[in-house]
């Protein structure tokens, strides 16, 4: 390995490192542990921007200069194969970049076992970019596996009240979805007689199955059909996509800030990021036989989601509805199939990411100040209430964030659910009409929660309250930034997806 | 003139970096940020007016100039998707320009005044920067899509200002409110966006009046199974669109309680320049309303806008909330004006009431200053110590009121003539024209009861009257006024004193607007075709060539006789409109000076009618505590619990109590067969998988994957050696 070869395993592995090293600091050093863990985020975060800078732009799919492939397991086939390609690279900067964000966020928020918290949240960044690397079916399986580990001790040690319960939920329920696509795993490594590329994704892709049948309880079935339903219902609960989003809204509640802005705005897109490196490109045909199912699975989880959202009084249980309705828009995206609808998509899995990420760290930090998250308490009064008075500054930055949520034109989710309808509309007109008043609706439950909260005079519980530290301050402001530069600009992350896009567009198409 | 970036992008950008710079600036030189977003719209204002005499000059038929470069690309491999902004001039954006440009400067010099004792002084200027260069990129659009960017930032900034006394719990209220109900107008109009886009292939202006011209939207649109014809389906989707901004029945109900706002900022945004958006866009996509035959829809909505906000306004007390009322009342006018054809005169009035109603809301903003009370029946007799506000007032009531010789009257009674002649060729416009003429009684009437009740007669309340100061000329508190109110002349737009075209004054070019505004006409839409544009940065030379001038055309392209027989019906329509205005304000005079006439005792004769009108016609009611409160709210509380405490609890979990029985039945058989009907010997092992059976029942997550990682790591590890 020489050159551009070794950035990406280098980005892979340099949290371990930071795992590493966070293990072998003395517990009660916990600036140490803090600051080692900042300085290592940084220099990851650092490394992904070397990566978008030697990131060949005009071209589609996986870059050469940047492939790995290492024999790892030879016996069955499995390589220890990376890549980065467009759909990629916005996700791997967004998980550097929040990643960097939340151990900031996490300096003062957490309070016990400190060395174990940032040695897993540190666990969790590599797990996360090995799934966005992977380009080894077995390889990204194990990454989609282990991360489930870390996530499942933060949030079930750091979380709230009922922490255990939402931990447990949340873990067996991805679990469930992971054994369907290990099933799948399983049949595709037979289907193609165990060769060389029985693991490669790349090699997987591209509609080999669609002539194939299954034999199964003495039926035949379509094999692309029915695993292609294995693979969805596996990413379809990550996302996660009405019926499977149940687990959402306990984990979001109960996990600390950091961690619920690192699920709401990485782990999401990981199911969505499936869909576009695994079922869609493998299983084209049956992808495109399901888009008119996916598209209303879609559009229930953006009207479902939002109207849930309306009714919730606990605001952090509301952000995380409306990310249910948010990651509806990616499916409806996906399920147009177009090149508008697919670039949509991928766009608003990154702006989702930064808009849903500032909404959970302003939600922390509100919390830390009131120790707890009624809009409307449980006996009828107001939770908060003249918050706009009491804290100007957190009230701005709360502005930013509620209106990019929203895809208010000139921020960034504008453009991404514009290309998605734009995309949609072409294939369904009935799904897009209706799709739209998600919009109106998520416009009203997040400007009703504004409304409650940051309105009136002042409630007499608020009136301690400090507003933004330099610190807080520091950590959103790239986030501000970038919801509002890409809403006017979003060239520079539509110029790095649109050609590894494009061809899966063009593959699509061709079924 | 050159149109290069340097002349023509200050425009918004001068504001833009206001807006930008008193971000920062705002909290720490609070007076430094004001003077920077009133010399930037002044600024904007110098480059507008060039713009505008330019054009002026030009005078030419199709003069413009188009500018376009690509926003974002999404071209990769065969397909080709590219999406371009630029900026369009014509002769309508120019007159818009230096409308928005001349209004805004003068409203920020007013503000200066009306706003300096607030302890959010700068913050105001902040939103007020925002929202002119976001009104002003609105104008500049050449296209459907950067309209509605600006468009929606305009919402925000409305939004914003609305809610500035944030305080209040009232103004929570009204500004989610006028954001969520012109929301309900945008959702649709993104959808009308989205057809034109999909039709043409952008939403280019020129580009949709090329294709209307060319008969793409000829096709239907199929939602829920039913074919709707497209053209309808767009034209209606983007006017729906108009109706949130413009405030059109029935979604009107935010423009009232918008008036929680600044009174400078309703003057500028919820009277002058933003809702009035709502009828630019809608003039704009005039072809596009015409092919989708919806026009007679549009004056209806319009008529019932313009008489029903008209009734309201009769009985309010709140001297803002006469005039928000009278601005939807007027918009509903501006309406009309586009169902009935009259494109010129509907943008005329456009541009007559931007002037006269910012100067209305200035005067109500400083006499609300000077006596800090807004109801009308504690003040009265003002007009000694309000002598100038008092003219500025008096002149922009004449002017809304219709009286011969103001602007009002010449825009207002275009419109109406032109209801009356359509009405006389086409029977089903009849309730255009007498609505309309209706609202225009009603509106003298209620005007100049406003005016009497708050300048004349003896003081209501003297605790306000004597604390009211006495008022001086003032460079920024009444200067503004006088300028506006100077405007409301008609022969400024009319070029002549009658707006007939009779007597010129001063060398000014003979009806000039009407030469300069032209209907996009249905039958040369295809010449949209070859309308050229060029590149953003490219220097434009047409003006070195010698272009067409344009002629007044007094036929307005008719033949002789039906010219002749229009002309003599807006002879008998202006008859009827000085009639009209001249009896409402007899009434009123009847009523509020001489008080020969009881308005109790109307009050007391219709005390139905009347309780309806306090009620709005109970559109509050339906839309708040009847379909939100009654309808949304608990269905989202039944769709929440149906979530969480049904399908969370039973269904989800409930798969546990499966697992639960099924590792019962594992037990039992288990127990029963195997360990007692089997060699006790292989017992051990099935009780070793009981226990992870049992391990993972518990929810002991750890153990299992410590199991799963140690059996994966050995099996990969025996392989590797």
């Amino acid at each position: 390995m020489a050159g551009s070869n070794c950035l990406l395993s280098l980005i892979l592995w340099m949290p371990i490192v930071g795992v590493l090293g966070v293990l072998l600091m003395p517990k009660d050093k916990t600036t140490w542990i803090k600051a080692w863990a900042l300085i290592n985020t940084v220099i990851t975060f650092a490394l992904t921007l070397v990566l978008y800078a030697k990131f060949d732009q005009t071209q589609a799919g996986m870059q050469n200069a940047f492939n790995v492939s290492i024999p790892w397991i030879s016996q069955f086939n499995i390589f220890y194969r990376l890549g980065v390609d467009g759909i990629s690279l916005p996700m791997v900067l967004l998980t550097g970049l929040l990643f960097m964000l939340c151990i900031l966020s996490s300096w003062t928020q957490i309070k016990k076992s400190i060395k174990a918290y940032f040695a897993l949240l540190l666990l969790l960044q590599t797990c996360v970019f090995g799934v966005f690397f992977a380009l080894d079916f077995f390889l990204f399986y194990v990454y989609w596996e282990v991360m489930l580990i870390p996530m499942f001790f933060l949030i079930g040690v750091w979380g709230g009240e009922n922490r255990e319960y939402a931990a447990v939920k949340f873990f067996l329920y991805t679990f469930f979805g992971s054994i369907l696509m290990l099933v799948g795993i399983v049949a595709l490594y037979f289907a193609t007689n165990q060769s060389v590329d029985s693991f490669n994704i790349l090699a997987l892709s591209g509609g080999k199955f669609s002539q194939l049948n299954v034999h199964m309880f003495g039926q035949t079935l379509s094999f692309s059909k029915l695993f292609f339903i294995f693979m969805f219902i596996g990413f379809a609960i990550k996302v996660p996509v009405f019926p499977f989003h149940t687990w959402l809204p306990h984990a979001h509640v109960q996990a600390p800030t950091a961690i619920s802005v690192i699920l709401a705005g990485v782990l999401l897109k990981m199911g969505t990021y499936g869909f576009l490196r695994i079922a869609f490109p493998i299983f084209p045909d049956s992808a495109k036989y399901f888009s008119t199912a996916i598209a209303w699975l879609g559009l229930i989880n953006v009207i479902y989601g939002a109207l849930c959202a309306m009714a919730q009084t606990d605001v952090k249980k509301l952000i995380a509805y409306s990310s249910v309705s948010h990651m509806g828009f990616v499916m409806l995206g996906l399920s147009a199939m177009t090149v508008q609808g697919l670039n949509g998509a991928v766009l608003q899995m990154f702006n989702h990411g930064t808009s849903t990420a500032m909404m959970f760290f302003m939600i922390g930090l509100l919390y830390e100040r009131s120790h707890h998250r009624w809009i409307v308490k449980p006996d009828g009064s107001r939770g908060y209430g003249g918050l706009y008075t009491q804290l100007p500054v957190y009230s701005i930055i709360f502005i930013i964030g509620m209106f990019a949520s929203m895809g208010l034109p000139g921020m960034s989710g504008f453009i991404s659910e514009a290309l998605i309808f734009l995309g949609i509309y072409q294939k369904f007109t009935t799904i897009t009409v209706l799709a739209l008043f998600g919009l109106l609706i998520g416009a009203a439950y997040l400007l009703w929660m504004f409304k409650r909260m940051f309105f009136g005079d002042v409630n007499p519980e608020i009136k301690g309250y400090e507003d933004m530290t330099k610190l807080e301050i520091t950590y959103m402001i790239p986030l501000c930034v970038a919801v509002i530069l890409f809403g006017i600009w979003p060239s520079p992350i539509l110029n790095m997806m649109k050609a590894s896009v494009g061809q899966l567009a063009s593959l699509l198409a061709t079924f | 003139m050159d149109y290069t970036i340097s002349t023509v992008a200050p425009i918004v950008l001068l504001p833009f970096f206001a807006f930008v710079i008193n971000v920062f600036l705002a909290k720490r030189v609070p007076l430094a940020a004001v003077a920077i977003s009133t010399l930037a719209i002044f600024g904007s204002f110098i480059c507008a007016f060039r713009i505008f005499l330019d054009f002026q000059n030009v005078y030419a038929v199709g003069y413009h100039i188009h500018k376009v470069f690509t926003w974002f690309d999404l071209s990769a491999g065969e397909h080709l998707f590219k999406v371009n902004m630029g900026i369009y001039i014509d002769n309508m954006t120019a007159v818009m320009l230096l409308m928005v440009t001349a209004v805004a400067t003068l409203i920020h010099v007013f503000s200066t005044w009306y706003m300096h004792d607030d302890e959010r002084f700068a913050r105001f200027f902040v939103y007020m920067s925002l929202f002119t260069s976001a009104m002003l990129g609105l104008v500049l659009s050449d296209n459907l899509l950067s309209m509605f960017i600006f468009w929606e930032l305009m919402g925000f900034c409305s939004y914003s200002l609305i809610g500035f006394y944030y305080e209040k719990e009232g103004a929570g209220n009204a500004s989610m409110k006028a954001f969520m109900t012109t929301r309900v107008g945008d959702v649709f109009f993104l959808l009308g966006i989205l057809i034109c886009w999909m039709i043409v292939g952008s939403t280019t202006f020129v580009d949709i009046y090329a294709a209307i011209g060319a008969g793409k939207f000829a096709g239907s649109f199929n939602v829920f199974g039913i074919a709707l014809p497209i053209a309808t389906v767009a034209a209606f989707s983007v006017f729906m669109g108009t109706m949130g901004k413009s405030a059109q029945f029935p979604i009107h109900v935010w423009l009232p309680d918008a008036m929680f706002g600044p009174t400078p900022c309703s003057a500028l945004i919820h009277a002058a320049t933003m809702v009035a958006a709502g009828v630019y866009l809608s003039l704009r996509m005039f072809p596009l309303m015409e092919a989708g035959h919806l026009l007679t829809f549009i004056a209806y909505i319009g008529a019932i806008t313009a008489f029903g906000a008209a009734t309201i306004a009769l009985i309010q007390t709140d001297i803002k909330a006469v005039l928000a009322y009278s601005t939807i009342s007027q918009l509903g006018y501006m309406v009309i004006g586009i169902g009935v054809g009259s494109y010129n005169a509907s943008f005329m009035h456009l541009i007559t009431h931007a002037v006269f109603k910012a100067c209305l809301f200035l005067s109500a903003g400083s006499v609300i200053h000077s006596i800090h009370c807004q109801e009308m029946p504690q003040m009265g007799g003002l007009r000694k110590k309000l002598p100038y506000t008092f003219f500025a007032m008096l002149l922009c009531c004449f002017a809304i009121a219709g009286v011969p010789f103001f602007s009002g009257f010449v825009s207002k009674d275009r419109i109406l003539g032109d209801a009356l002649v359509l009405a006389l060729e086409n029977p089903s416009y009849w309730g255009v024209a007498i609505l309309g003429f209706g609202g225009a009684l009603l509106t003298a009437f209620y005007m100049f009861r406003m005016l009497f009740l708050t300048f004349f007669g003896e003081p209501r309340d003297h605790h306000i009257y004597d604390h009211a100061h006495e008022e001086h000329i003032g460079w920024n508190s009444n200067v503004p006024l006088l300028i506006l109110s100077v405007f409301t002349l008609g022969l400024f737009y009319s070029g002549s004193f009658t707006g007939q075209g009779e007597i010129n004054l001063f060398g000014s070019k003979n009806e000039w607007f009407s030469t300069l505004i032209h209907k996009p006409e249905a039958s040369h839409l295809e010449h949209f075709a070859h309308y050229e544009h060029e590149d953003f940065g490219a220097t434009d030379t047409r003006d070195k060539v010698e272009l067409p001038k344009a002629q007044y055309d007094e036929n307005h392209g008719m033949d002789e006789h039906h010219a002749h027989w229009v002309h003599q019906i807006h002879h008998l329509g202006a008859i009827l409109s000085i009639l009209i205005a001249f009896s409402g304000i007899f009434m009123a005079y009847l009523m509020y000076i001489k008080k020969s006439v009881n308005p109790g005792w109307w009050a007391e004769t219709f005390a139905g009618w009347r309780r309806a009108l306090q009620n709005k016609y109970y559109f509050d009611d339906l839309y708040i505590n009847k379909i939100i409160q009654k309808g949304l709210l608990p269905f989202n509380d039944m769709l929440a619990k149906f979530d969480s405490q049904y399908y969370d609890k039973y269904v989800v979990d409930g798969t546990a109590v499966l697992n639960r029985w099924a590792f019962n039945v594992a037990r039992w058989f288990d127990n029963n067969i195997i360990d007692s009907g089997m060699v006790d010997g292989t017992g051990a092992s099935v009780r070793a998988v009981n226990l992870i059976l049992r391990t993972i029942q518990s929810g002991k997550i750890q153990l299992y994957f410590i199991v799963l990682i140690v059996v994966l790591g050995s099996y990969i590890l025996t392989l590797r050696f």
